[in-house]
């Protein structure tokens, strides 16, 4: 790695989903990159030693583990997640549920690895269509590796795909419950997922049955595992952690900016570095947050916010999650892969009350109740009874996560706060409350969901909703959009009214659909790569 | 109210609940990592301290049948969940450690 420079071609903010995509591309073209990453990075054996998946550490207790709990929010106790003196926003305890983790890899460290393409219809308000972003996505999955199969659905893009996992008896009853319906829209079809299923490798994937708890092998895409080492040796890339930017720098009123400050968060130093370019790619949520804490005498509401568009617009997906156990697996042993927990993708479209409809998309899972949630179910039943219930019921718990579109609400948004963070570096605020038609879209999936879990012998089900921040899609804040009047970036992902500075996450899809947006930002990271390498090439030659 | 609960008060408390618990037999063999694990649980800790004050645990040692009020049912619940997700009752579905991994293959 090169020895740390105070200058840069591009300095990109942020190691997540856009940020390591990019920094991977431009470092191969030989710009000389600058990653920013304000938190640290985790131990090679963190996610298989020090929290490693399911109840094989501690019996999965950790200090945070609550009594009674929602088996539903299993997944947002997990220590990584920032709390509210170090995140961006204070996470009000009745407010908007913002999840951030401050290491190398962002999000990705917890990440699903549910790759999906956006359809054409998702690409409506954007300044381009899919056909624009398809090659695009076609090197992201070849780079990331993709597992999945060709289907043919208009809705869901085919991919460049590796074989997925076999499917489970508990998949194919609820793809049979869903081919029942004789519904044209409705699908049950392999998950499309970033994770190595190519047996015999090093980062191979070892069934632990969930990828939300981290991957012990590295088998799940992420940008340390995989990318990162290709570029960690080069003499033009460099990795600095523990540095949290705190600005974009310019000059007063310059349409160009600088490069950026940010905080040693080991030695509490106050640092710049310059850039020719800088790439936000720090989330939907901390990306605004440093705009609006770039604010100068010529832009006091924050850079690139002169039409108030900054942080309008926060959307996370809606989403309804049901789980049971179905009788026709009680007693059943075990013989065959758990593989990665979520195997199937489900796809269909939600009847209104109004006769309209709208789609969704989502999960079967099925994985392995190591850590006991269902026993919330088992209430009033005594010890020996549930001892018995528990052994019969093991392999046959099924759980389905669906989710609909996010609605681009100005209401909605994310704007400067009154607190600081641990570094005394200003937080913002979220409001946010949940749309009308989000409430009613999300019963409608429950009853979807309540069919086909029924047509696979469901027994008690239970149910939750919820659109408040634990979809973990945010998206919209600093959204795309050739008229500067309704977005903050252009088609180049520039924002407007300054010429070198560019955003590249969540934030930027103006409108979220239904789909996980991953995929997406990968997608529209190497794109931005391609335009700042013709750039640079153009620039170059005008200068010769 | 909660107060400090010494590590040693704490490890007795423990034990003394764990004797309450229907699952007393498969857990009595893991009362040292119980202990820790409860120790180190911000909701465990606090009750085991308000039940200590209550019960006068740490002059009497002893845990009277009402002493666990109104924290029985999350010390209850907490030993109920780790019974499940010990290596035994785990080996007893056939889904012994097998080095992380859940391949039944």
């Amino acid at each position: 790695m090169a020895i740390e420079a105070d200058h840069c071609d591009v300095a990109i903010v942020g190691t997540g989903a856009g940020g390591g995509i990019i920094a991977h591309r431009l470092a191969k073209a030989g710009l000389k990159v600058v990653s920013l990453e304000q938190g640290g990075r985790l131990p090679d054996d963190y996610f298989s030693e020090t929290a490693p998946p399911g109840a094989k550490l501690d019996f999965g207790i950790g200090p945070s583990t609550v009594w009674p709990a929602d088996p539903h929010d299993s997944l947002f106790v997990h220590p990584l997640f920032a709390d509210g003196a170090h995140g961006a926003t204070p996470r009000p305890a009745d407010g908007f549920r913002h999840f951030q983790i401050l290491k190398l890899n962002g999000l990705q460290n917890l990440w699903n690895g549910v790759s999906v393409r956006f359809c054409e219809a998702d690409f409506a308000g954007w300044p381009f269509g899919y056909d624009h972003l398809a090659d695009d996505y076609s090197q992201v999955e070849r780079l990331i590796t993709v597992c999945g199969t060709k289907e043919g659905i208009a809705e869901l893009p085919d991919g460049e795909f590796i074989p997925p996992k076999p499917l489970r008896p508990a998949d194919t009853m609820i793809v049979n419950a869903v081919k029942s319906l004789r519904e044209p829209f409705s699908h049950a079809i392999p998950n499309r997922k970033a994770i190595i299923t190519t047996p015999g490798l090093a980062n191979s994937c070892i069934s632990t049955g969930i990828c939300t708890s981290g991957c012990p092998v590295g088998a799940v895409y992420k940008f340390s595992a995989r990318l990162l080492p290709e570029i960690a040796g080069l003499d033009n890339y460099e990795l600095r952690t523990n540095a949290k930017v705190t600005r974009v720098l310019r000059e007063p009123g310059a349409e160009t900016v600088s490069g950026v400050e940010y905080i040693d968060t080991k030695t509490g130093e106050r640092r710049r570095l310059e850039a020719r370019f800088v790439v936000l790619a720090a989330g939907a949520i901390e990306t605004p947050r440093i705009l609006f804490n770039s604010a100068d005498d010529a832009d006091p509401a924050g850079l690139a916010n002169r039409t108030d568009r900054v942080g309008q617009g926060l959307q996370d997906n809606p989403k309804s999650v049901l789980s049971t156990s179905l009788l026709k697996l009680w007693g059943h042993k075990r013989t065959y892969d758990i593989g990665y927990g979520d195997l199937l993708i489900l796809m269909s479209r939600g009847k209104l009350p109004d006769g309209s409809d709208f789609p969704f998309i989502g999960h079967a899972i099925h994985g392995l109740p190591d850590v006991p949630h269902y026993l919330s179910g088992f209430a009033g039943f005594p010890p020996a009874v549930k001892i018995r219930m528990a052994r019969m019921m093991f392999h046959s718990y099924v759980t389905l996560g669906l989710f609909c579109a996010g609605e681009a609400r100005p209401e909605n948004r994310i704007r400067p706060g009154s607190t600081t963070d641990s570094d005394g570096v200003p937080q913002v605020t979220i409001d946010f409350t949940t749309p009308p038609a989000a409430r009613e879209q999300m019963a409608s999936m429950l009853k979807w969901g309540r069919k086909i879990l029924r047509k696979a012998s469901a027994t008690k089900i239970y149910e939750s909703i919820d659109n408040n921040g634990t979809g973990i899609h945010y998206a919209g804040t600093t959204a795309i959009s050739d008229d500067p009047s309704a977005g903050v970036v252009d088609r180049d992902l520039r924002c407007h009214g300054l010429d070198n500075l560019y955003v590249c996450d969540g934030g930027v899809i103006p409108n979220l659909p239904d789909k996980h947006l991953t995929l997406s930002i990968m997608a529209l990271s190497n794109r931005l790569g391609r335009h700042l390498e013709e750039r640079v090439q153009s620039e170059t030659k005008v200068a010769a | 109210m909660s107060v400090k609960l010494t590590d040693d008060v704490g490890a007795a408390l423990v034990a003394a609940i764990v004797a309450r618990s229907p699952y007393r037999r498969a857990l009595t063999p893991m009362i040292g990592e119980i202990t820790r694990i409860a120790l180190a649980n911000n909701q465990i800790r606090a009750a085991l301290a308000d039940v200590a004050i209550r019960s006068n645990f740490e002059a009497t040692r002893t845990l009277g049948r009402r002493d666990l009020g109104p924290q029985r049912a999350t010390l209850m619940s907490f030993l109920e969940y780790v019974y499940f997700a010990s290596p035994a009752f785990l080996a007893s579905v056939g889904e012994g450690p097998k080095e992380g991994s859940h391949n039944g293959h």
